[in-house]
């Protein structure tokens, strides 16, 4: 069963935008059960009704900030179903970092994506006794900051005024003193750039332990998730994430990736 | 999110104590205390400074490596590049102006690490006013 968690619409536009997706959802044949957030139910609440519904296929429908609540709250209780939950997203926002990572054009493209039900699995991160989330968790300083980060076999202190942590744990920070410069370049790496400025520093880590020399909090799409210090881990292939067709392509293609399956078949 | 094989960036200004392993390349624009070694390639920067053993497929050195290097294809010091420790390598490029302090051992183009030429050499400093070529190129004996 398709069971769908809207996002709580904030305007006008929003509320547009999901009328298009319900249309979509029934010109494709998969509308399922459908439920919005409100004030009275959260995205959370909603999720987990779902599960307990016996749905084991939940699509998130919003921003991804509304995407990562419902994948954390997907992932906390997951352990407990005795069965695979298929997460499928249709991100709304048109900057949205989810739909840059599997690809999707648009709203009608994510449709068309979930109605074939090809998934792959994909890495988490996972903020210690705080979330999971499927973007990147952040930390984010007016003034450079003395950071203690601690990966693997090595550690780095540095005052650094940004630190981004994406769910594979590639992370990279920048100590932004003069401009916004040095983050532009941080962030065009992440959609995909070239990331030439000397200052900006890249790692790869399985485990990251972050100490500030003062406290500091960690965002995951600017909603604050914990404070430092703190510790992210990389949960390897933990969520399963419903990827249009081209995608699954390539993935089958990349044996690192691998684990894709397609359910239909 | 970028999903393809991203290299590991040591900033400038950044000091990292430790281990620093990965499977892509590496490029050092700060300093390191400890091993780097990447299953690819480690590009020591102008102003890098490295104190610890390199190694990897090709390293190529601009800045300042205080340690071992072992190259299993190619180790290039540029003119600007300080090396002060032994180096093994199968091909080794030291440009005009590079400075090196060290042993150097030749490998087989096997990469059996076999040695075919073992020099000690307490100091070589090339400058583009000594020489008349801008770069000096020491090939692998056939």
């Amino acid at each position: 069963m398709y069971y769908y968690v809207f996002e709580q619409p904030k305007t006008s536009a929003d509320r547009k935008a999901h009328t298009k997706v319900k249309e979509h959802l029934e010109d494709l044949g998969i509308m399922g059960e459908i439920s919005t957030a409100s004030p009275a139910r959260t995205a959370e609440e909603l999720a987990d009704m779902g599960l307990k519904k016996g749905a084991n296929t939940i699509i998130a429908v919003g921003s991804d900030r509304h995407i990562n609540n419902v994948v954390s709250l997907i992932k906390t209780v997951e352990r407990g179903l005795n069965r695979d939950v298929v997460v499928g997203v249709v991100p709304l926002d048109g900057t949205s970092a989810m739909r840059e990572r599997l690809r999707l054009s648009g709203v009608l493209e994510a449709c068309e994506a979930l109605k074939k039900r090809q998934y792959t699995a994909l890495d988490l991160g996972y903020i210690e006794s705080a979330s999971y989330f499927i973007t990147s968790a952040e930390i984010h300083t007016s003034t450079p900051v003395e950071i203690t980060l601690r990966a693997d076999r090595w550690e780095v202190i540095n005052h650094i005024t940004d630190l981004v942590v994406f769910s594979d744990l590639s992370f990279s920070f920048y100590n932004n003193l003069a401009s916004k410069k040095g983050f532009h370049k941080l962030t065009s790496w992440l959609w995909g750039g070239e990331a030439s400025e000397n200052q900006v520093s890249i790692f790869h880590a399985r485990t990251l332990q972050i100490t500030g020399s003062v406290v500091l909090p960690v965002t995951v799409e600017g909603e604050v998730v914990t404070k430092t210090p703190t510790v992210i881990y990389r949960m390897p292939k933990a969520l399963k994430v419903i990827i249009k067709r081209d995608r699954f392509v390539d993935e089958q293609a990349n044996k690192d990736e691998g684990q894709t399956t397609n359910m239909l078949s | 999110m970028k999903e393809e094989e991203v290299s590991t960036i040591v900033g400038s200004g950044v000091h990292l104590t430790g281990t620093l392993k990965d499977q892509s390349d590496i490029v050092v624009h700060g300093s390191v205390e400890g091993e780097v070694s990447s299953e690819q390639n480690v590009i020591v920067g102008d102003n890098a400074k490295v104190k610890g053993p390199v190694t990897a497929q090709t390293v190529s050195v601009s800045g300042e490596v205080k340690g071992t290097i072992t190259a299993h294809d190619k180790l290039e010091i540029h003119p600007s590049g300080q090396v002060d420790g032994n180096i093994k390598t199968k091909d080794l490029i030291i440009h005009s102006g590079a400075r090196f302090t060290g042993k150097s051992e030749m490998m087989t183009s096997g990469g059996s690490g076999e040695t075919v030429l073992e020099e000690e050499s307490p100091e070589i400093e090339k400058s583009a006013e000594e020489e008349d070529k801008t770069d000096i190129e020491i090939e692998d004996e056939k």
